[in-house]
Order: structure tokens, then C-alpha cells, then sequence
């Protein structure tokens, strides 16, 4: 099992090293861009902010679910230029109903204890005609990451008493079962593949933002 | 689906561990507790593709801890080891199933040491009851106790762990049938080895499903469980041990009471509701936030 395993983690490897090459040749304006003059760093704001997940179940009906405990920051530079590095707290799931939300949280799904966050970073962003970006970065879930591809949204910007606020909305898809979830995916009982959208507020860092 | 959930994570490695005992022959006392630890090995690997699992998860390391309790409890079968031996065979066993175990918030040794102590002594509890009743009532009693931990698990709800553990369950309960057609006896005696499996996965079972636990189910509930087989005993109680139907009786009430008890403290207080692992996360929260504002 241990040579199987040793084996496949070479057979991905490889590529997975060439394909993070790449990317930080061609997206140079990723993560340096934070470090560029004129980037502006945002504070996610954790109460208005949250991620929705779409699962089908029994091959019916979709269910969905929700993460509260969305942190990170967020970078802009320019007009063009984003930057995402997202922490959530996996043991904020929420589905609506108190056991379901314990077996959620059990090695059968996200084994909180042992995984308690997911984190997303971005590596590259590119901003298509209609003003919204498509974002490559690693996702990090239930101990594997891998890179991921989410359509993000600028949904406004504002500024109030508390300061300058951004909202972003990015919707993307993933196959659990690449992240070692599987309970449930070969009986056809819960689907494999899960629709993200995370609604996402940030503060100006110089804000006074409201906090969980 | 539920079907192929009852194929894969339980009728076809109850078959497999049937069939070790069918073909073992002479050996037979000696390979119970390899068959036994079979089923849960191949029942856990039905739910999770072990092998192909890109993430290696820490619950994993209970299938190989309690197949290594099961190779060790075959060693002592093999060579014929004396008290002192099987006491050793136990402890080792135990070593090697507990202290592998890589759970999660258990930083330190000491809790796997306490686990280890457990399951030695509750192996230890269990052999003679191991190696001198092999009738079906001892073994509809393991299957009642087993039923009791895959109860927990699943209240839980980490049922990942529920179905090997009710895997070995219904294997145990087909041990008892295949005992009743055993001539001239009508038994089959788990033998060291079958105790220390059945022990190995009482307990880790009642751990693993203790340690992932994120809904308030009090401790008392998996302790229960853990120790569940050793209700056995009280098929051993002067009262009852006079005749063999009191006995027989005596054996599943005495296992089915601590497994009942155990599954209804864990539906009891999980029933609760108030999602206790969360609460204390944002006990911790505010701490930190008060802590910061100062």
C-alpha cells in the first residue's frame, strides 16, 4: 500500500512541480503584486462573509451547506491585479440540522479535528472583457491541496463609517473525491462533485471593520 | 446503495473471515482472530479505498492496529505460550495497536498509553472466557458487544468506523452459528487471538470514535463501550454458572446491558444538540479576541 502510494505521489508530483513552475513564470502579477507599490491589502470580514457548498444527495435532490468562518485577506493592485489567501474554519459547517452537522465534521467528511482549516491561495489572476477574473491557486482540504479554478466577481465597493469596504463573490467546483473524501461517492449516495460560492467582504486594512 | 454498503462493508468480509475458519481446519482456534481482524480490515478499506486515499487519514491506523493485535494473537496461538506469555502477547498487542495510533489532539503519549493499558487488561479479562467457551451464546454475546461500539461510532457519526466494527459484529454472530454445526461440542473458541482481536477492536473502536468526536458525547458512553465484551462474565457468576441455559442468558444480558448503556448514554447526550466542539471553538475565540483587546 505504502510502495502504491509512493509511487503515485511521484507519478503526481512531477507534473504538479512543472505546472507550479510554469505558473510563476507566466503570472508574475500573482503573489508579488502584493508586494508592488500602490497594493492595497484587505481584511476579510468574517461576519459578512461565508461559503455555500452544492452536493447532490441519493442522486435527487442538491443539498447545501455553509462555512461562517471565512477569514484571510485579500490584495488588490491596480485595476487588474488580485491577490486571495483565505483561511476557513471547517468546524464553523453548518447545514441546518445539529446531527447532520456532526457527521459532517467526522472523518467520513471533513474530520475537523484532524483538519480543522481549509486555506485557498492564489497564484495567478487574470482578468477577462467582462471585468471578472479568473483565478488559479491551492486549495488546501482534508490534508491534500491542489490547484483549483474559481471565477471571481468584484460585487462592490463602498465607503462607510467603518472605512473602505470590497465584496467579491467566487464560484468554482471541486471533485471531493481528489481530496480523499470518498465516503459516499462510489455508492452514487452523495455526489462527487461539490459547487463552492464563497461571498466574500473585506475591509480597507485601515478600516474598522465588525468582528465575530 | 444501502445494499452495497451491506455487500461490501459487511457480508463479503464476514465471508472472507468465514472462510479463513471454514479452511483453517486444526488450526482453527488459533486463525479465529485473524479472520476476525479480516473483516474489519477489509470492511474499513470498502469505505474509504484505503489504498488509492490521497489523504492518508490518522483513523486509518486503527484497521492496522487491529490487525496487528490479530498477528501477534496468532504468534501466541502458534507457540503455545504459557500465563505469563499470553499476558505478554496481550500487552504486546496493545503496545502495538495503541500506541501507533495517531489521533487527533492527543499530542502526547499518555492518553495512548492509557489506551494501551486498556486493551490490555481488557484482553487479558477476555482470554480465558476466550480459550474455554466457544458455545453460540459467547458469541452472540461478542457480537452484541461490538454491535454496542459500532452503535457509539455511529452516534457519532463517524461511520467510516461504525461498519467495520459492525462488520466484525455479524462475523461474530456467524462464528456462533458455525459453532452450533461443530461436532461433538457445538463450540468454537475465539482462542487467544480471537480475545485479543475482539478486545483490540472494542477498544479502539470506543477511542477512535472518542477521539473524532465533535458533538458532547459524554466520555462514559465510550468507556462503555470499550469494555462491553467483559460483560461475558457474568456468565461466570456463582448464580448463574450452576446451569448452562442461566449462564448462556446470563453472558449476552451481562454484554448487552454495558453495550445498551452505552448506546443510549451516546444518543442521550449527543441528542443534546448543542454542538459542544463548536461552542468551546468559540469559547476559545472570544478568549483570544478579549485577550487581543486589551
Amino acid at each position: 500500500m505504502f510502495c502504491k502510494t509512493c509511487v503515485v505521489s511521484l507519478a503526481l508530483i512531477a507534473p504538479l512541480s512543472l505546472i507550479a513552475a510554469a505558473d510563476k513564470t507566466a503570472t508574475p502579477q500573482a503573489a508579488p503584486a502584493a508586494a508592488a507599490s500602490g497594493a492595497q491589502t484587505w481584511t476579510v470580514d468574517d461576519v459578512h462573509s461565508m461559503a455555500l457548498f452544492r452536493v447532490q444527495h441519493m442522486g435527487a435532490g442538491m443539498f447545501w451547506g455553509r462555512f461562517d468562518g471565512v477569514s484571510g485577506t485579500v490584495t488588490t493592485s491596480g485595476s487588474d491585479s488580485i491577490a486571495f489567501d483565505i483561511s476557513i474554519d471547517v468546524a464553523s459547517v453548518s447545514s441546518g440540522n445539529d446531527k447532520l452537522n456532526g457527521h459532517l465534521k467526522s472523518p467520513d467528511f471533513f474530520s475537523v479535528k484532524e483538519f480543522p482549516s481549509m486555506t485557498f491561495k492564489s497564484t495567478k489572476a487574470v482578468r477577462d472583457a467582462n471585468g471578472a477574473w479568473d483565478v488559479t491557486g491551492d486549495l488546501t482540504m482534508h490534508g491534500v491541496t491542489k490547484s483549483i479554478n474559481a471565477k471571481v466577481e468584484q460585487t462592490g465597493r463602498m465607503k462607510g463609517r467603518g472605512g473602505e469596504a470590497i465584496g467579491f463573490e467566487a464560484t468554482f467546483t471541486v471533485d471531493r473525491s481528489q481530496f480523499g473524501m470518498n465516503y459516499g461517492v462510489e455508492k452514487g449516495a452523495i455526489g462527487k462533485d461539490v459547487r463552492v460560492i464563497v461571498g466574500l467582504e473585506a475591509q480597507a486594512s485601515d478600516g474598522k471593520g465588525e468582528s465575530k | 446503495m444501502e445494499i452495497d454498503l451491506l455487500i461490501h462493508g459487511v457480508l463479503w468480509p464476514t465471508v472472507l473471515a468465514l472462510g479463513v475458519v471454514v479452511a483453517s481446519r486444526s488450526q482453527r482456534a488459533r486463525l479465529v482472530g485473524v479472520a476476525l481482524a479480516i473483516a474489519f480490515v477489509v470492511s474499513s478499506g470498502a469505505q474509504d479505498h484505503l489504498a488509492l486515499s490521497p489523504s492518508f487519514g490518522s483513523w486509518t491506523w486503527i484497521p492496522i492496529g487491529v490487525a496487528l493485535a490479530a498477528l501477534v494473537g496468532a504468534a501466541a496461538g502458534r507457540f503455545g505460550a504459557g500465563r505469563v506469555g499470553r499476558a505478554a502477547c496481550c500487552v504486546i498487542a496493545a503496545l502495538l495497536a495503541a500506541l501507533l495510533l495517531p489521533l487527533p489532539e492527543w499530542r502526547g503519549d499518555s492518553e495512548r498509553l492509557v489506551l494501551a493499558g486498556g486493551i490490555a487488561l481488557n484482553a487479558a479479562l477476555l482470554l480465558p472466557i476466550g480459550m474455554h467457551r466457544g458455545g453460540f451464546s459467547t458469541w452472540l454475546a461478542f457480537s452484541v458487544a461490538l454491535a454496542g461500539t459500532s452503535g457509539v461510532a455511529l452516534m457519532t457519526g463517524f461511520a467510516k468506523l461504525a461498519v467495520p466494527c459492525g462488520a466484525v459484529s455479524f462475523a461474530c454472530g456467524c462464528m456462533g452459528l458455525f459453532a452450533l454445526g461443530q461436532r461433538p461440542h457445538r463450540t468454537l473458541h475465539a482462542g487467544i487471538g480471537g480475545a485479543i482481536v475482539i478486545a483490540t477492536c472494542a477498544s479502539l473502536g470506543a477511542a477512535g470514535a472518542y477521539a473524532f468526536e465533535t458533538g458532547g458525547v459524554t466520555r462514559f458512553a465510550f468507556v462503555l463501550a470499550a469494555i462491553a465484551p467483559l460483560g461475558v462474565w457474568l456468565g461466570e457468576a456463582p448464580p448463574f454458572r450452576a446451569t448452562r441455559v442461566a449462564s448462556a442468558l446470563a453472558r449476552v444480558v451481562g454484554v448487552g446491558t454495558l453495550a445498551g448503556a452505552a448506546i443510549w448514554s451516546a444518543a442521550s447526550h449527543g441528542a443534546q444538540g448543542s454542538d459542544a466542539y463548536a461552542a468551546q471553538r468559540d469559547s476559545n475565540a472570544n478568549q483570544v479576541v478579549a485577550t487581543l483587546a486589551r
